[in-house]
This record gives C-alpha cells, sequence and structure tokens, in this order.
C-alpha cells in the first residue's frame, strides 16, 4: 500500500477563498497552507526583484517624462494665451460693433432721426431748422445738415426713413420750437417783427377754429396751445407777464426798427398818426387799437383776438365800417 | 531544458491547440540600471511631485519598481510586443503624471489598467494583420515541454513564473491571478480594471488557485 493519496491529482486540493485570497495578498505564512507550496513558491517569483532585461527601458521613460514635464510647463502659457485671444477677438467684435453703431447712430442724428431725452417729438434737424428762420448762420447749418443727409443716403439702408424726417422737420418748421433755445430780444429791434409774428400764428390758429367769434372774445394775448410755443413766442409772452399786460398791449408800441418807446416811430412805410399805436405795414386812426396788415377804418376795431370795448367790431382786417377809418394815411 | 544561449531563457508548453513557446532574451549588464534609492511606498506623495517637477531620481524610483511588474504581465500577454507596449504605458504615464490624484496603490492600478488597454489595442491591430512574422532563429534553441510544472520552481524567475500562469490557466485566471500579485491590486480594483464585478473576481481567482495546485501540486507516484 502506497502513503500516497492516489485520488490527490484527481480530486482538486481542498482551498478555501481565505487560502486563496492570503495566497494571491501575500500574507505570512501563506506558504505554510497544505498542497500549497508549489503556488506560493511562483508567487514569490512572480514578486521577485528586477532582471536587468526588465529595466531596460529606463532610458527611453526618462526621455518621456521629460517631454512630459516641459509640455507640462508650457501648458500654463498656453492656457494664458487662449483667454488673451478671447479678449482679442471679443475686444475686436465690441470694437467693430461700436464703430457700426457710431456711423449708424452718427447717419441718424445728421438725418434727424435720433430722439432726444429732452424732446421725444422734436428731431434735431428740426432744430436747426428752426433757427434757420432766426439765424442766417444757423441757415447754413441747416444747409450742411441737409447735405450730410443726402451724403449718407448712399451709405445706409436707414437713409430714406432718414432724408424723409429730415424733410418732414423742414417742413415743420413754424410749427415746433426749441427749449435750449433763447431767442431774440423782445425788447429789442426784434420787438416789432416778433409781435407780427406772433399775432399772424394767433391768427392762423384761430381763423382754423373760429372765424366770427374770435375777433370779439378770444384774446390775442394769449397763445393757443400754450405749452407749445416757440422760444422766440415764449419769450415775447414771459416778457409781456412779466411787463404786467397781455402780448397784444405789449407789442401795441412796437415799431419796425426800434422799440415802441420812441416817439418818432411809424410804420414801415407808412406814416402813422399816431405815434404811440402803429399798425406794421398800415397805419391805424384809432391810436388805441390797431389790426396789423390791414386798414382799419373803424376807430373802435380791434385785432383779432384783442379785447374789444366796442361790441360792434367784425372780423379783422375787414373795415365794415366804412365811416370809421380812413384806411391809410 | 535545452541548453540555451547566455542571456536568453526558453521554455514552451503544448496544449491542445499547439505548442506556445516563451523566449525571454536578457541585455548586456552594462545597460542594467539600478536606482541607487531603493523604493519606499511612504514617500508616495514626494515621488509624485517630483515625477511631475521631472526630476530623474524619482522617475528612475518608480521606473525600478514598475517595470518588472508591468514587463512581466505584458511579456505573459503578448511576448513579442511587451516592449513596444511598456513603452506607450510610459508615454502615457508621462503624459498624465500631472493630472494623477492618487496613493501607491492607485497608480498600480492606473498603469496597469492603461497596459491593458494597450494590450486590447494590440491584439485588434493583431487580428486585422492576420500575420505575425517570427524569426526562425526565435526556434532554434527551443524545444517541447510537455510538463513545464517541471520547472525547478526554486529556481524561477518573475518573467517565468508568470509565463508558466498563463500557459496553465485560462485567459481570465491567468489575468486575474497576475493582476492579483504582480500588481497587488485587490479584488475591487481588479473588478474594476476587468470590469467585471468583486463575485467573479473572487470565483475566478479561487478557481485559478485550485487549478494550480492541481497542476503544481505533487505528483501521483505508482507504486509498483
Amino acid at each position: 500500500m502506497s502513503g500516497w493519496d492516489d485520488l490527490h491529482d484527481v480530486t482538486p486540493p481542498r482551498i478555501s477563498p481565505e487560502d486563496a485570497e492570503r495566497l494571491l495578498s501575500g500574507a505570512p505564512g501563506a506558504d505554510a497552507i497544505h498542497d500549497v507550496a508549489e503556488i506560493s513558491a511562483v508567487f514569490d517569483a512572480l514578486r521577485g526583484p528586477a532582471e536587468p532585461a526588465e529595466l531596460q527601458g529606463l532610458h527611453s521613460a526618462l526621455v518621456a517624462f521629460g517631454a512630459a514635464v516641459v509640455t507640462t510647463q508650457l501648458d500654463p502659457s498656453t492656457a494664458r494665451t487662449r483667454p488673451m485671444i478671447r479678449k482679442i477677438l471679443t475686444g475686436k467684435a465690441i470694437t467693430t460693433i461700436g464703430v457700426v453703431t457710431l456711423i449708424s447712430a452718427g447717419a441718424a442724428a445728421a438725418a434727424g432721426v435720433v430722439p432726444t431725452p429732452f424732446s421725444a417729438s422734436r428731431p434735431l434737424a428740426a432744430t436747426s431748422t428752426q433757427h434757420k428762420a432766426d439765424d442766417d448762420t444757423d441757415e447754413t447749418l441747416a444747409g450742411d445738415t441737409t447735405s450730410s443727409t443726402e451724403v449718407s443716403t448712399t451709405e445706409s439702408t436707414e437713409v430714406d426713413a432718414a432724408k424723409a424726417a429730415a424733410d418732414d422737420a423742414a417742413e415743420t418748421t413754424d410749427s415746433t420750437d426749441s427749449t435750449d433755445g433763447v431767442g431774440p430780444d423782445v425788447n429789442g429791434p426784434a420787438k416789432f417783427g416778433l409781435c407780427t409774428a406772433f399775432e399772424a400764428r394767433n391768427k392762423h390758429d384761430d381763423t382754423t377754429t373760429t372765424t366770427t367769434t374770435v375777433a370779439t372774445a378770444t384774446p390775442v394775448a394769449e397763445p393757443v396751445a400754450g405749452g407749445d410755443l416757440p422760444v422766440p413766442f415764449q419769450a415775447l409772452t414771459d416778457a409781456a407777464t412779466a411787463a404786467g399786460q397781455s402780448v397784444a398791449d405789449f407789442c401795441a408800441d412796437a415799431v419796425p426798427g426800434g422799440t415802441g418807446d420812441s416817439p418818432s416811430a411809424t410804420a414801415p412805410g407808412k406814416s402813422g398818426d399816431n405815434p404811440s399805436a402803429t399798425a406794421p405795414g398800415k397805419s391805424g386812426d384809432n391810436p388805441s387799437a390797431t389790426a396789423p396788415g390791414k386798414p382799419d377804418s373803424n376807430p373802435s376795431a380791434t385785432v383779432p383776438g384783442q379785447p374789444d370795448s366796442n361790441p360792434s367790431a367784425t372780423a379783422p382786417g375787414k373795415p365794415d365800417n366804412p365811416g370809421g377809418g380812413h384806411g391809410k394815411p | 531544458m535545452p541548453g540555451r544561449q547566455p542571456g536568453t531563457f526558453a521554455f514552451g508548453v503544448r496544449r491542445p491547440a499547439g505548442e506556445i513557446w516563451v523566449t525571454v532574451t536578457s541585455v548586456p549588464a552594462d545597460e542594467f540600471h539600478v536606482p541607487s534609492v531603493p523604493f519606499d511606498p511612504s514617500r508616495w506623495a514626494d515621488l509624485v511631485a517630483a515625477i511631475a517637477d521631472g526630476e530623474s531620481h524619482a522617475i528612475e524610483e518608480v521606473f525600478a519598481e514598475m517595470q518588472p511588474r508591468l514587463l512581466r504581465f505584458l511579456r505573459s500577454q503578448e511576448p513579442r510586443a511587451a516592449d513596444d507596449l511598456a513603452a506607450e504605458v510610459w508615454l502615457a504615464v508621462a503624459g498624465g503624471i500631472s493630472r494623477f490624484d492618487g496613493d501607491w496603490s492607485d497608480f498600480r492600478a492606473w498603469v496597469f489598467s492603461i497596459a491593458r488597454r494597450r494590450l486590447a489595442d494590440h491584439r485588434r491591430t493583431a487580428v486585422r494583420r492576420r500575420t505575425d512574422i517570427v524569426d526562425v532563429e526565435t526556434f532554434v534553441h527551443h524545444h517541447a515541454n510537455d510538463a513545464p510544472e517541471d520547472e525547478v520552481l526554486d529556481q524561477m524567475s518573475g518573467q517565468q513564473a508568470a509565463t508558466l500562469i498563463t500557459s496553465i490557466l485560462s485567459g481570465d485566471q491567468a489575468e486575474v491571478l497576475l493582476l492579483r500579485v504582480l500588481a497587488d491590486l485587490n479584488v475591487d480594483q481588479v473588478a474594476v480594471i476587468m470590469q467585471r464585478s468583486p463575485s467573479w473576481v473572487r470565483v475566478t481567482q479561487h478557481r485559478a488557485v485550485r487549478t494550480l495546485a492541481k497542476r503544481l501540486g505533487p505528483k501521483i507516484v505508482v507504486m509498483r
């Protein structure tokens, strides 16, 4: 009888999972496990020290690590340049957008379509055109504005609208005013012109509303729409108010080329009998009241909108009383 | 075992699918480089920082500790391409060491996961190539050995042991054992690398150990 187990090689060795784990992890005493001494020797050899053949790639590894270190050291600079590139590109984009916006805004401003925060309904070009009526210098300025608008029509698609707006603004010169203008001196030589224009304006406004009752009931001193007065008219109204008079009374002494204080002042081209009261272009017999631009034969007749003490007064500019006036001096 | 040239070692295994020959060629001793400082896992954090800074002594220390394990694993799987694959692994490690964050065990798991991917890539390429040219001189000094377990275990080198395990066990069993022993990884780490469950790893390693014990255990002595 043999001392060997004949079934040893037939039946797998009884190795528990715990023993297998001890063998694989290299735990101390693993080689003492029954029937696994050979396996333990193999595993020990597997964990054995390095042989010369296994270390021959060290130089290549050093080169690889050196190159990797160089690359890593270069990375931060690369990482810094990327945001810089983005900044540059972003700056260029912002600059381009800004330039385009400025060009567009400049063209629009030149065309007068850019609203100002102080005047929501009034284009910029209208202000220049408004000054055109008052000053020759501003007339030149308005001409420049027009030429600028014409130049810009070839550059932008907004041109047509801008030009149309500029044309509209030029057409609405009489009905627009400037909030920041000063206007002529109401007590100076321009007083007569201001008064004449003011009365003509009120006359125009009144005739569009009531034709027959204006001369009898509507005072000429008060504007129809107090908030929309042009600056010269507003200055005239303010001066009249400061003097405690209506505009008509304030303008009563206005004579062409000077103030009404001069006793020698007369109506241009006309002689006035009453040095204290004249009508522009026409002389009035009634020193207390004159109708601008029209002869008044009725001494009691008043200008449109002027308070009238004579209830028989009729529409302005029409001498309804032949015996009342002589029309011309 | 037949005689062999100095600096080379070869042995073969006859399996049902054919003979498998493994050749390990040593290099001249003058190319052998031994780091002056032995590897100390407790200084791992300093070593990683030094490697990231490109300090050669740290690279040598880690390389000397890691390269034998890596080469034994790769040579047991793909003997002819093992050195090239190892070089690729170290290139990948060098490229990613600055971003690596972990201990020595994590580093081993990382290196061997790279090695497995390189192996998989190499095998896909080899399958497409369909040919594997081998120099005739490779087989001159080889002979068939019907019993690789007859090798003297006490004189077995690390590479011989790895090749023995690969020749005896199935692919999964050999890989599990090599990762457990060579890479010194635990069950969970092996499961992650092989994309299996820890239970599968435990069962596989247990079967592998039993198979090795059966093949390497005492021989049946027939008494007449």
